[in-house]
């Protein structure tokens, strides 16, 4: 028969395994915690359960196909993933986009980046208990999906730019949907503070859990909202500005303690920033192509309208759909800023239709290494509040 | 730019440690030993002219016609003075010396393991170097120019007749 002590477990070593399929793990990600009570003493995690090596697959489409990849990388925020991957072709072909296109683009990327703020807020709420606050976020998260929906024909993945420009002119349906988004944006933002921001319940989940100091967080490579939370003012908007972000006035919010709390106070502010840049993007579109074919015909496809009326533009428009763009021999880097980090794309060409080697930078890899260094020494409950504030996305991280 | 200052400091101080630099497409790139790779990155980290404190990247490409065919890139990048400068160092795959950087960068831990399972070089000194993305027991090194897009093993080259080749795994949780 069993004894009493045959129950005892030790609980100074006591190992639990969360995932890969758990709801707060946001995805299949996979974390073997070692626990002393339920202190956590390490809490390693296990990626690699969503690899589909799509950076295998790029050297086997030409450049065009590969930009459908690249969306479907970090889903959330679409655009953003097909800006960095356009621009760095871009650099490596020489080619530079119209203002038009430009503007566009910025447009795309900081909607996308407010929608993936609000995934990211709706889904860490429910982690920590708060679960109206995913609906009003999946409210208007809809109404930015509707917006991309209306100018490029999907809802998560665009795949909308092209090298040299954009797929299409923008219209009249898109920028009246913009601006009403604009219009009521900025209340709703206070709402979803007036429910977490100084609430108690919220505090005590949230301040002075996960720390992660200045120095630690740029050993780790951590970037964006993560980096930024712990007080460094490290945003490639402003550093090295890419794709008329030099045009807008806008702030790099920061925290001071890089806890959680600090983290989510950024990305708040962050939609604030960014819808700043919306509306100026928006008023400011300036007038011309949306492509930069006159410039570049040598790497940029036609505009429909030219490659059904001429002649060189029909011949264009077959060569580019039969052999695709060849950029020259060389390697460009070009990092962006995703609104999970810093996202780069490392371009190397040999002269053919394919792209020789993609690289990606994945913002998510490297902030959840650094969850180990987070959880230390915190509650087992703790970690779904350190996680959810990494606002990781497992199709990044494993690629 | 900027960056080139950098590239004229770590070119008059280590030049021996350096074989070539390209700064093609607007982006400063060294090229470098695995000998001397250790050396440069530190030199890159402590100066107080440079500072590179994060390396924010790290990843491999095949070149399958060279002898050493793989090369590693480091993207190294520093928040204070916003220098970015790729180290390229080339190595064979069986190489056995390659140095880790994972006592310089924290980040590098889980880079040099991503290489590591796509490209299977082994680097000296890691201390925790498994595959990361693939399974444990994946056949093979993805990102080599010679694994194929699409590989399934056909009926011949599976071997039934391997111990436990059909046999209920224990996972544990009987």
């Amino acid at each position: 028969m069993f004894e009493y002590k045959d129950f005892l477990i030790d609980v100074e070593n006591f190992v639990v395994n969360i995932g890969p399929q758990h709801p707060s793990t946001h995805g299949v990600l996979r974390v073997i915690v070692q626990l002393d009570g339920e202190t956590v003493v390490r809490a390693e995690p296990i990626i690699g359960y969503l690899h589909t090596s799509m950076e295998k697959y790029a050297e086997f489409r030409t450049y065009h196909q590969a930009e459908t990849i690249t969306d479907r990388m970090d889903y959330v925020s679409g655009a953003s993933n097909n800006l960095g991957y356009i621009l760095a072709v871009e650099k490596l072909c020489g080619v530079k986009a119209t203002k038009r296109a430009e503007y566009v683009r910025v447009i795309l990327a900081e909607l996308t980046r407010i929608s993936s703020h609000l995934v990211w807020l709706g889904t860490h709420a429910v982690d920590l208990g708060a679960l109206t606050e995913f609906l009003y976020c999946f409210r208007e998260r809809e109404l930015i999906l509707d917006i991309i929906e209306t100018l490029t024909g999907a809802r998560m993945t665009p795949s909308f730019f092209r090298v040299g420009g954009l797929a299409k002119d923008i219209h009249k349906d898109f920028v009246a949907k913009t601006r009403d988004f604009i219009k009521i944006f900025p209340e709703k933002i206070n709402q979803y503070e007036a429910l977490l921001t100084n609430n108690k319940i919220w505090f005590e989940r949230t301040k002075n859990v996960g720390i992660i100091s200045k120095e630690d967080a740029v050993d780790f490579a951590l970037t964006g909202p993560c980096l930024r939370g712990s007080g460094l003012k490290y945003d490639v908007r402003k550093i090295n500005p890419y794709s008329a972000y030099e045009d807008f006035d806008f702030d790099v919010p920061t925290g001071d303690t890089g806890d959680v709390y600090d983290r989510y106070i950024v990305r708040m502010e962050e939609m604030r920033q960014s819808l700043k840049i919306v509306s100026q993007a928006l008023e400011n579109i300036p007038e011309g192509e949306f492509l930069n074919y006159d410039t570049y015909p040598l790497y940029v496809i036609p505009p429909r309208k030219r490659a059904l009326t001429t002649m060189e533009g029909m011949i264009s428009l077959f060569k580019y759909g039969m052999e695709g763009i060849k950029p020259p021999k060389g390697e460009a880097y070009v990092s962006i800023e995703n609104p999970r980090g810093e996202l780069g794309y490392y371009m190397i060409s040999d002269g053919s239709a394919f792209p020789y080697r993609m690289r990606v930078r994945p913002p998510s890899f490297c902030n959840v290494s650094a969850l180990n260094k987070m959880t230390k020494g915190h509650l087992l409950a703790d970690l779904v509040s350190i996680l959810g504030s990494i606002d990781i996305l497992l199709g990044e991280i494993d690629r | 730019m900027e960056t080139f200052f950098a590239l004229s400091v770590i070119k008059d101080v280590m030049q021996r440690c350096i074989i070539s630099t390209d700064t093609s497409n607007d982006d400063v790139r060294v090229t470098t030993t695995k000998e001397n790779l250790v050396e440069l990155v530190k030199f890159m980290k402590e100066d107080s002219r440079l500072n590179f404190d994060m390396l924010s990247d790290l990843f491999g490409v095949d070149y399958p016609k060279r002898t050493e065919r793989i090369e590693v890139i480091y993207n190294l990048y520093s928040t204070k003075n916003n220098f970015r400068i790729f180290v390229k160092c080339q190595s064979k795959i069986d190489e056995p010396d390659y140095p880790s950087l994972t006592s310089i960068y924290e980040s590098a831990n889980w880079f040099e393991r991503e290489v590591y399972d796509l490209f299977g070089l082994k680097f000296k000194g890691h201390p925790h170097l498994e595959r990361i993305l693939n399974p444990e027991d994946w056949d093979g090194h993805p990102l080599l120019k010679d694994y194929p897009l699409r590989k399934r093993p056909s009926v011949e080259e599976l071997n039934f007749d391997a111990p436990g080749f059909l046999e209920e795994k224990d996972f544990g949780n009987k």
